[in-house]
């Protein structure tokens, strides 16, 4: 049977701008700082305390629009969004209403090896609110008070409003991952949804398939996994389908998402904008972004994912698996850079088979390629050149790569320290073969009678007296010409 | 006098997590719909060729460098009505 409804489903994403101080004032942004030690004046809602914008703040936001194909607004409005809630401190948000700093773009978005372009209806800047700690209970519905954090209030945050253009989960899925990598890639926000640095609210409605008219929203929030996104979108789908279906209608409300029983619950019944009363903050003067700072934020764009993974497969000759590693892994692909920056003569994908690899691997459970890692690129890239010519065996690399990585000394002195490299001398190596093979004469014979894998045993001697410096492949060039003279 | 209507009334009333007794709704609703009423005097202006403004000066706002200013130890406690683990106590919210 073919379904009846289809889902019409828009997002609001709002997304922590990486800055290090709030919107309006100094206070730091930081995550995990104790209760209310970042707050001042200002973002407490203080009287008479006045706020000013944080330059990096709009660099970040139009930096977010050029990467959504937006129009930049020479001029935008921030506009006071009137509501009582105990992490409001001012009794408003300082938002963007009329006039936002970006309009109209789009994001392209892979579904099942299939592009779609999805409209970015706005994005503007606004404050964050502050944080409830409710008390006595699990959440809100049965707690007997709250505590309230004001560490959050100011920080600056963009909303990206996303057209009515989804039509399932795995849309929407794919689109908050495509949205996050950019806005990860560009270092405007750090991507995380378990801390509420990127936070989701679904807008979904259903319609009859083939209808043009849209159905009565929801609002769904309180989303913050990828999983949680497939979930609420399925549970909402099934409960409004549940009301259609038995004649009643579907009531515009905001409601909350609960990850343990997979359910929604009302919040409260949605407002409309004028219910906000949104006027002009008075207490700051319009945005005014001239096209020399548009150009000048434009030419600085850092490159976005697609580009690099562009760049990866078509100019360096990596896998797609590999080069969407490396886009995900931003100190990852920072590190691989960094490696090919001084690495000219190997091969890039020699050099990301090292990093995605050995060194990722022994990185992991260290704290992966953060600020603390001290191995420098061009000790790691010197390490693979001693693999590339020879002078050291791949098996060797491993295992002087966890002191490299501790020591970051010279791989030449490591090399020295651990008794020389790979024994690739003819003379030298010819000289502990002649021995082998005069040590094992019954083997040589049984390679002589056809028995070539016997070679093998002939092998792992060689290795055993070289102390396993031997370079594989000549031993065993040396091997069978001995033998068969 | 504006169409402003009882159910517009409940509507405010509602939003704003205000009791008013049924007596004086009507009061209310009057006094609410002579202030609406000015508004539509307003409306009556032909401002059509007029662009929205929404300041008065025509001048971008200051921005501020992105700089971590340290703030002194504030006494928070004095603007809580109710202080608990260094926080704003705050009714239960819901219900």
């Amino acid at each position: 049977m073919s379904p009846k409804y289809e889902m019409v489903i828009g997002l609001e994403v709002h997304a922590q701008l990486s800055t290090n101080t709030k919107l309006f004032c100094g206070c730091s942004t930081k995550f995990g700082a104790d209760v209310n030690t970042n707050v001042c004046p200002v973002c407490l809602g203080m009287p008479g305390a006045l706020p000013v914008l944080n330059r990096d703040a709009v660099t970040m936001a139009v930096q977010a629009g050029v990467a959504l194909n937006c129009d930049i607004q020479h001029e935008s409005v921030f506009a006071r969004k009137n509501y009582f809630y105990p992490d409001l401190p001012k009794g408003y948000q300082i938002s963007q209403f009329e006039l936002p700093v970006c309009l109209g773009g789009s994001l392209d978005i892979e579904v099942d090896g299939a592009v779609k372009r999805i409209g970015i209806t706005r994005i503007h800047m606004e404050e964050d609110a502050g944080k409830l700690l409710h008390q006595g209970a699990m959440g809100i519905a049965d707690s007997t008070y709250s505590l309230v954090d004001l560490n959050r209030a100011c920080t600056p945050l963009i909303e990206i409003v996303s057209e009515p253009d989804l039509r399932s989960a795995a849309e929407a899925r794919a689109y908050v991952e495509t949205l996050r990598q950019i806005l990860r890639t560009i270092g405007v926000n750090d991507g995380n949804l378990e801390e509420g640095s990127l936070r989701v609210d679904i807008n979904i409605s259903l319609r009859h398939v083939g209808a043009t008219q849209f159905g009565t929203r929801c609002e769904v929030k309180n989303v913050n996994s990828f999983r949680s996104i497939d979930r609420a979108i399925a549970s909402e789908f099934i409960r409004q389908q549940e009301v259609l279906e038995s004649g009643g209608r579907i009531v515009q409300q905001t409601r909350n998402y609960h990850d343990d029983t997979q359910t929604t619950t009302p919040l409260r019944d949605k407002e409309d904008a004028h219910d906000y009363r949104y006027f002009p903050e008075p207490d700051l003067l319009p945005l005014l972004l001239t096209d020399e700072r548009i150009q000048s934020i434009r030419a600085a764009m850092p490159e976005l994912p697609h580009a690099i993974c562009r760049r990866y497969q078509q100019g360096l000759g990596l896998t797609r698996a590999d080069a969407d590693i490396l886009i995900e892994e931003i100190g990852m692909r920072r590190f691989f850079e960094a490696c090919l920056a001084c690495a000219q003569d190997i091969s890039p994908k020699e050099i990301s088979k090292w990093v995605i690899g050995d060194l990722n691997a022994l990185l992991k459970p260290k704290g992966g390629f953060g600020p603390s890692l001290s191995l420098s690129p061009e000790y790691f890239v010197k390490l693979i050149r001693l693999i590339s010519s020879g002078a050291l065996s791949g098996k060797m690399a491993k295992e002087m790569l966890p002191q490299l990585i501790e020591t970051d000394q010279d791989p030449d002195v490591l090399m020295a320290n651990l008794g020389g490299g790979q024994i690739s001398d003819e003379s030298t190596l010819l000289e502990i073969v002649r021995k082998v093979i005069s040590e094992n004469l019954d083997v040589v014979e049984k390679v002589k009678s056809g028995k070539t894998a016997s070679a093998n045993f002939l092998m792992g001697q060689v290795m055993k007296q070289s102390q396993g410096k031997a370079k594989p492949d000549l031993v065993m060039s040396l091997i069978l010409a001995e033998i068969n003279t | 006098m504006s169409d402003l209507s009882m159910q517009d009334l409940d509507h405010v009333i509602k939003l704003s997590h205000l009791e008013i007794s049924p007596s004086r709704k009507d009061m209310y609703l009057k006094k609410l719909q002579q202030v609406l009423g000015y508004m539509d005097q307003l409306k009556r202006l032909n401002v059509d060729d007029v662009k929205p403004s929404s300041h008065a000066i025509n001048q971008s706002t200051r921005l501020r460098e992105d700089v971590v200013v340290p703030q002194p130890d504030l006494p928070l406690e004095l603007n809580a009505p109710q202080w608990e683990a260094h926080s704003f106590r705050v009714p239960k919210i819901l219900g």
